[in-house]
């Protein structure tokens, strides 16, 4: 197939939920052989049923598909592959326990009734060489890195033939260096007239590296269409979000003062015990942002858990405001003004199945102005808890719904609403954008850097390399447990960090 | 010794049959506990019928009925999605009650003339395990359906992506481990022990199930520990034939399976086995699938 000529089209698809509510609303777009086409979105714009139509796994109300000028139906996903579509999902879906062969070839009608590894090797080998990809055959799907289990679902897609790839989030988990090799594998696709569709909502400036076209959603509408030379981040910015977006927030000049927090030589076992966190010292003073950079897993997470007294450390030791808190609890912690924001929203930031209040509540409970003797004054709850929810900009029905029936970035603005006005000393946040659309990222960057003008120290770790310069006076790349080396704001070029986090820059350099 | 080791062979079969049902359909992700009940159900059956129409209809009854029950488990645990160890418990607690109450009242001995055909002593199901073990290997370890099966339960989503029924695989194969069940029960029954009296089992269920999940999922190491048991279970019930005057009193022999599965059991949860053991087990194993 000629590079350029349209291959998939799509024409007035509607689709309506039971409850009224119009996902999409007369959709319509075109993809041609070998182009890199993104379809960007916030989070309730319609792109996941729009990737879930265009691959089988729902069905239109109105509206058309075209593939190769011809109209399909899609049953099912497996319609869908067989008409060459394939899908790159952003939740891997990959066996863990099997073989990156065995992933490939599983469910491909020509994998036959007993299986010659041998010949489907070569083929796959093959497939690798033609679009110069490496990978072990052999090596178990749980031993690969995010970027090398994202090329593995490539290669099952055009192991079955697939000529239009639908690529869900696909820079959101790779570390600096896996999306340049990513962008590579990208451009040799598109040589190979390959068509490329990445749904794109949070990380921006990779779209402008790939794509020749964009299409812009917002509630369920195409809102622009336009070549991605003519674009501009903060153009496609506001098209998403449908008014002006603030990229770079304003740093606020603040006096640094004493030093709050100094953390001496500390180390942490992670869950599986194993020594994650190999000593590490550093300070934060009043009025300061210190960053912490790093893939997920280099110990990040063990150190913000002992900082904030979830995880006892196996050594070292932890100074508030030049006292001991080694062995403190959690809630003294609290008390003493230390606030924690966990990066799994669900599962450790709220109760989902508590109502709001209740949420709110679990921050307070201790305080004698909400409960006396161990009886809730249920009146005063209340009032605080309406108050900081509409100070905060969470949007739900009532204080009385569920935590789990929010969006990602409401249920972010309610364990701010917690956490920071009864945070007066020390702000903990651990990946606090992670899955975020722009606006509500930028909510939040922009309460923790209120937090910073309020004289608090805050510990920002992020895995958003964007987020941790824009943010930090000071910046740590950490990798495998220890700190490469502390840069300053200026010291901390991107590439710097990027390569340090990536174990490939020692502190020396 | 040879009709020591016949017996023990046999009892390595009652084993053998109904573990690599149940490894097979744990392999496709579906837990079944109720191992127990569907052999006391085969058991039950596969004697009734085979005393009115002989061994032989006897067995194939007995496979039906466990098949039958195997469907049953799929049907709760796969379509409604019920919590699938309540399932199989509800199945062996059923089968309990209603074995007792339709069986018991035949107790005693096959009439005679009902016997199973035996080469030199051995049972040709005997070879019929083995050979159902090596099939079931084969097909997991080198076909695209036992590459499906394996894929079902370790990650029902991604095979279901790759254009794999997962529900279909999920049926299949916990019908087939019913059937395997129940047969292993007529075997017991039929030719094992050729007699019935109250609940027979006698908890070799459990020991398939202890079984299936020590072999790591494996059918040729369950092929050595189902041997090894039949080994231990027999030297448990006639020790005699081994070793004349072993001291210890026969209650305390009686016991030697259970705490050999219990040991093992410990064995398997210790620090090093334990990593092994989370990586050959299933992920999805006992988890209902949920499409989204």
């Amino acid at each position: 197939m000629k590079n350029g000529t349209p291959i998939l089209e799509v024409r007035g698809i509607t689709k309506r939920f039971p409850g009224g509510v119009v996902a999409l609303d007369h959709v319509d777009f075109e993809v041609r052989a070998g182009e890199v086409h993104a379809i960007l979105g916030e989070n309730g714009a319609g792109k996941t049923t729009l990737m879930n139509i265009l691959f089988g796994v729902l069905q239109p109300d109105e509206g058309e598909i075209y593939v190769y000028g011809k109209r399909v139906k899609f049953r099912s996903p497996l319609d869908a592959m067989n008409l060459g579509i394939g899908m790159v999902h952003q939740i891997r879906k990959l066996i863990p326990a099997h073989t990156v062969l065995e992933n490939i070839i599983l469910g491909h009608p020509k994998t036959g009734t007993i299986i010659n590894m041998k010949k489907a090797r070569e083929e796959v080998k093959a497939l690798c060489e033609r679009y110069g990809f490496k990978i072990d055959l052999d090596a178990r799907v749980w031993q690969l890195s995010a970027g090398e289990q994202q090329l593995v679902e490539i290669l099952r897609a055009l192991y079955r033939g697939a000529k239009i790839l639908i690529l869900d989030e696909p820079t959101s988990v790779l570390t600096p260096l896996e999306i340049d090799s990513f962008l590579n594998s990208m451009k040799s696709m598109a040589k190979e007239g390959i068509a490329t569709i990445p749904f794109v909502t949070h990380k921006l400036p990779e779209v402008f590296a790939i794509s020749d076209r964009i299409t812009v959603l917002r509630r369920g509408k195409v809102v622009k269409r336009l070549e991605t030379r003519e674009a501009t981040m903060k153009a496609l910015a506001e098209y998403m979000v449908g008014r002006e977006v603030l990229f770079t927030l304003e740093k606020p000049k603040v006096k640094i003062g004493e030093e709050i927090l100094r953390v001496e030589n500390v180390s942490a076992l992670n869950d599986k015990g194993v020594l994650a966190l190999k000593g590490v010292s550093f300070s934060i003073r009043e009025g300061e942002i210190f960053g912490i950079a790093g893939v997920a897993g280099n110990g990040q997470q063990e150190l913000a858990e002992v900082i904030a007294g979830l995880r006892k450390p196996i050594g070292g030791r932890i100074f508030f405001k030049g006292r001991d808190i080694t062995n403190t609890s959690v809630l003294e912690r609290m008390k003493m003004g230390i606030g924690y924001i966990p990066p799994e929203r669900l599962g450790v930031g709220v109760i989902g199945n508590f109502s709001l209040v209740d949420n709110i509540l679990m921050g307070i409970y201790f305080d004698p102005e909400f409960s006396n003797k161990g009886f809730l004054n249920y009146k005063k709850i209340r009032d605080y808890a309406k108050k900081y929810i509409s100070e905060f900009e969470v949007v739900a029905p009532s204080i009385d719904t569920k935590a789990a029936h929010l969006s990602g970035g409401n249920l972010q603005r309610l364990i701010l609403a917690r956490v920071i006005p009864r945070t007066s000393k020390l702000l903990i946040a651990n990946s606090p954008t992670v899955g975020l659309d722009i606006a509500a990222t930028e909510a939040v960057r922009s309460r923790i850097l209120a937090c910073k003008e309020k004289g608090m120290g805050v510990l920002l770790i992020s895995e958003d390399l964007d987020e941790v310069l824009q943010l930090s006076d000071r910046v740590a790349p950490i990798y495998e447990g220890r700190f490469v080396k502390i840069l300053s704001a200026e010291e901390a070029k991107k590439e710097v960090v990027g390569a340090m986090m990536a174990g490939a820059l020692s502190g020396g350099v | 010794m040879w009709p020591f080791i016949v017996r023990s062979l046999e009892v390595a079969t009652i084993l053998l049959l109904a573990a690599i049902g149940e490894l097979l359909n744990q392999r496709s992700g579906v837990l079944n506990v109720g191992i127990e009940g569907l052999m006391l159900l085969g058991a039950a059956s596969g004697f009734i019928t085979a005393m009115f129409l002989g061994v032989i209809p006897g067995y194939i009854v007995g496979m039906c009925l466990g098949a039958l029950f195997g469907l049953l488990h799929a049907f709760f645990s796969i379509s409604l999605r019920v919590n699938q160890v309540v399932s199989g418990m509800g199945i062996w607690l059923f089968a309990m009650g209603f074995v007792t109450y339709w069986a018991d009242r035949y107790s005693g001995p096959l009439p005679p003339g009902v016997v199973s055909i035996r080469i030199y002593g051995l049972s040709p199901i005997f070879f019929l395990a083995v050979a159902v073990v090596l099939i079931i290997w084969f097909i997991l370890s080198k076909t695209h359906l036992g590459l499906k099966i394996r894929s079902t339960g370790e990650n029902p989503f991604a095979a279901e992506v790759s254009g794999v029924r997962v529900i279909r695989i999920r049926y299949l194969c916990t019908i087939i481990g019913g059937a395997l069940g129940g047969l292993a029960g007529a075997f017991l029954s039929l030719t094992y022990l050729g007699t019935w009296s109250h609940l027979p089992t006698k908890g070799l269920g459990w020991i398939a199930l202890a079984l299936v999940m020590f072999s790591l999922w494996r059918p040729l190491i369950l092929l050595g520990g189902a041997l090894l048991f039949g080994f231990v279970w027999q030297f448990a019930i006639s020790p005699e034939t081994i070793y004349a005057g072993i001291p210890a009193p026969l209650p305390v022999l009686r016991m030697l399976p259970f705490i050999i599965t219990i040991i093992l059991l410990v064995i398997i949860s210790s620090e090093r086995f334990r990593r092994r053991w989370w990586l050959a087990k299933p992920e999805a194993l006992g988890v209902p699938y949920i499409k989204e």
